[in-house]
């Protein structure tokens, strides 16, 4: 098949056609800031919308990590460009951390460098996480007994060690030289 | 520098009291600014985020 290279797109022509073709190819719909985050807005405040936004941040989600998946959700069906999702960042991350301060919740930013990124790992320890389950272990954690430990410094021996502790520090280990010459 | 790290450097500008560039290339007033917020915020007892220059 010869291609003849003088018949090829322009670039940049995507966003002038109205073709069939992916939502981020064609004209955004929005080009107005105050009208994308009037519409951003009554997107995270819907209902069903509202209940994810709120139940990730009480899970542990950062408000930026939250605002990322938003803005970029925004591109790829065409109602922003890329650009103009990071220009929407800060209006939509403050709208989100009203939402979950209005909720009782104290949500982390994210902005800072120690941020760590959110992982599938991170869903699926929380999936796995029994509530109550981890209620009763945090009650029956005794406190007064750690810091009672904790007033004698990192390296404070506790009065009394246990007797199996004792054996495994007192056991005799096999050196390396032992070790080679079974070979 | 990835998607992120530009979404966190807006959302660090934003917060900082910087107005979008838009505001400053077309002269166009944007209703939806920090201040607005700000002030929404405080009606529903909300406190508002400041990063000054040398805070975070």
């Amino acid at each position: 098949m010869n291609l003849n290279p003088m018949d090829g797109p322009i670039p940049g022509e995507n966003f002038t056609s109205d073709t069939k073709n992916y939502p981020w190819h064609r004209p955004p719909e929005y080009t107005d800031l105050d009208a994308a985050i009037e519409a951003s807005y009554k997107k995270l405040t819907d209902e069903n919308a509202a209940l994810g936004v709120l139940t990730m941040i009480k899970m542990g989600m950062d408000i930026a990590s939250l605002t990322e998946i938003f803005v970029m959700s925004g591109v790829g069906a065409g109602k922003w460009t890329p650009d103009f999702a990071i220009l929407m960042a800060g209006p939509v991350s403050h709208i989100i951390y009203m939402m979950a301060k209005g909720y009782g919740l104290n949500p982390d930013l994210g902005i800072d460098k120690n941020s760590l990124p959110i992982t599938s790992a991170f869903f699926e320890t929380n999936k796995k996480i029994n509530s109550t389950k981890a209620k009763k272990a945090g009650e029956d954690v005794d406190l007064e007994g750690i810091k009672e430990q904790a007033k004698s410094g990192f390296m404070g021996m506790p009065s009394e060690m246990p007797s199996e502790m004792s054996e495994e520090m007192t056991e005799e280990v096999d050196t390396p030289e032992e070790e080679i010459g079974e070979y | 520098m990835k998607i992120k790290d530009a979404i966190i450097k807006s959302m660090k500008a934003y917060y900082k009291g910087r107005e979008p560039e838009q505001l400053m290339k077309t002269g166009k007033k944007l209703k939806y600014t920090k201040g607005y917020f700000d002030k929404v915020s405080s009606e529903f007892g909300i406190d508002t985020i400041d990063l000054k220059k040398g805070k975070s």
